[in-house]
């Protein structure tokens, strides 16, 4: 497995988690297997936490604060609860309550598994935008995408954990982004949960990429694997024949689809000591895109000065020749 | 006159072998700086394969010619004369306002000293400096991972590339020059036919000064 595989972090954890919560047909399952272990921590004389409907951040966090909080499910597996205190803090999502996503009694413990609202429940209703991108706009992008197309249950929270949600916005955080993707795609058993097939082995299929895991250290998945028609919401994610393989796309002086990805790549700027696309590629050198205007123009000087220096002694060589051909000419001799 | 071979087969081989290399490295190499530009009409995938494949087949080629340099003595061809200074302020004479009122060279090519010493500046520097400039960070934009991970602070691939294009410039630079005075100056010895057949043509004799000499050469 190359460099895109190589490592997970909580977030993706506790993703998988509210994967399992959402999906009616685990919650559903879920349900019972719940209540079983409310009632038999109840028989158990086990003081309940008194968690009410409104239960605060606190509250919930003594339990799906700790890592090792799990729920019980079907067939004897456990599936974490765990939410990164400290990721739900630095997240766009730092400011609301629980309870207003998930919403059901937390009158027992352990409490029955919480139903959660759909982001676009709030996000489209309320006409907010990530990014610059209105939600209604990643809506209609993921409707059309292959992920829909595949899997009727695929939700946001597939990919998207919301107790750690932050704005992608740097190239910075580049293995973030993919790490997003890689949560299933690396993941057989995760992958599964959506399709009924195991996934493309990813380092099959990107084998034609020269310089393949430099490639994935600095370019998103996002980059080949989204369409580029508007709105441009980066979530019509295409079936893989579909994915860009035009190397120009990228290698270019004008690199036109990464500079419609990235919305903050300072566009058409000129970088320091000369550097196009500075803000854009950073520090990566991209055949093509790694552009210097003081490059440019000494390339102009050394081949033009010596392209025009040959011609220009040529010239002088032809005119002396003439010259010397009118004096012999003139002086009654044979030119040659 | 007997002829002498003037260039052995060997470097023949090596100097149209790297005709062939410099020119389709070069367009790739425009190819893939200017990608996406469409200038050069080759493709990215193409120029980016045939650009490596020919970039070690040019590092191929220079160590052949070290080892035959080395076996056959040649390498004495780039040893400078001591008045190597005096004797270049001549020839950069000759090349700005002698060769223009039909001087004679000044100095005359042989086999065992090829070069006059302009050229053989110019191909110290060409041999010794700018293809193993080119090798070394051809070889590092190949395999980025051995590139240094930081030069002054900033990414370690990029100026192995800026070398690479200033390299390249210059040995466009160098191609014009070399072609020009190849096909033009008419130094028969150093001329196309002297690179393709090997042979020496013997030097044409010096013109003749005296009407007695004139009539003697005519007879």
């Amino acid at each position: 497995m190359g460099p895109m595989g190589t490592e997970r972090n909580h977030a993706t954890t506790s993703s998988r988690c509210s994967l399992a919560s959402l999906s009616p047909r685990r919650s559903t399952a879920a349900l019972p297997a719940a209540l079983l272990g409310a009632a038999l921590a109840l028989a158990a004389g086990r003081a309940a936490a008194q968690p009410d409907a409104s239960a605060s951040l606190e509250q919930c966090l003594s339990c799906h604060g700790e890592q090792d909080a799990v729920r019980e499910e079907p067939g004897e597996r456990k599936a974490s609860v765990y939410v990164d205190p400290h990721g739900l803090t630095e997240s766009e999502h730092r400011d609301m309550a629980c309870g207003d996503c998930h919403a059901r009694s937390f009158a027992v413990d352990p409490h029955p598994a919480a139903r959660r609202a759909d982001c676009l429940d709030c996000h489209v209703v309320n006409e907010t935008r990530a990014g610059g991108v209105a939600f209604q706009d990643i809506a209609e992008d993921f409707a059309d995408s292959v992920h829909a197309d595949k899997s009727p249950e695929f939700r946001c929270v597939h990919c998207h954990d919301a107790h750690t949600l932050q704005l992608p916005t740097t190239r910075a955080r580049i293995f973030e982004h993919n790490k997003v993707c890689l949560h299933c795609h690396a993941d057989e058993a995760q992958f599964q949960k959506l399709v009924d097939k195991a996934p493309p082995d990813l380092d099959e299929a990107h084998d034609w990429l020269p310089n393949r895991d430099l490639h994935w250290q600095t370019v998103r998945c996002l980059d080949c694997h989204t369409g580029y028609d508007a709105p441009l919401a980066s979530h019509l994610i295409l079936p893989k024949d579909k994915a860009i393989k035009n190397c120009e796309a990228c290698h270019a002086e004008t690199p036109t689809q990464l500079l419609r990805r990235y919305r903050d790549p300072g566009d058409g700027e000129v970088g320091k000591l000369g550097f196009l696309n500075a803000r854009l590629i950073d520090d990566a050198y991209v055949i093509g895109a790694t552009r210097n205007e003081l490059l440019d123009a000494l390339m102009i000087i050394i081949i033009g000065g010596a392209g025009g220096g040959v011609a220009g002694h040529g010239m002088l060589r032809f005119l002396f020749y003439k010259a010397f051909r009118r004096r012999v000419v003139h002086a009654g001799g044979h030119p040659s | 006159m007997k002829k002498r071979v003037m260039f052995p087969r060997w470097l023949r081989l090596w100097h149209w072998l790297n005709a062939v290399l410099f020119s389709v490295l070069i367009v790739t190499g425009f190819s893939l700086h200017f990608a996406g530009s469409g200038s050069v009409g080759v493709g990215f995938r193409v120029s980016f394969l045939v650009h490596n494949v020919l970039g070690i087949g040019l590092v191929a080629a220079f160590v052949g010619y070290l080892a035959a340099m080395l076996i056959t003595g040649h390498w004495r061809q780039y040893l400078p004369r001591r008045t190597i200074l005096g004797d270049a302020l001549k020839q950069v004479r000759f090349y700005i306002f002698g060769i223009l009122r039909g001087e004679h060279h000044p100095f005359v090519a042989v086999p065992e000293r090829r070069f006059n010493p302009v050229q053989q500046l110019a191909y110290v520097f060409a041999v010794f400096v700018l293809i193993p400039a080119q090798i070394v960070t051809g070889l590092l934009l190949l395999f980025p991972d051995l590139a240094p991970a930081q030069v002054l602070g900033l990414g370690g691939v990029w100026p192995m590339a800026l070398a690479h294009s200033l390299v390249a410039y210059a040995s466009c630079a160098f191609l014009f020059v070399h072609l020009y005075l190849a096909l033009t100056v008419g130094e028969p010895h150093t001329g196309v036919a002297s690179m393709l057949l090997g042979d020496r043509i013997p030097p044409p004799p010096p013109p003749a000064t005296t009407p007695k000499a004139a009539r003697a050469e005519r007879a």
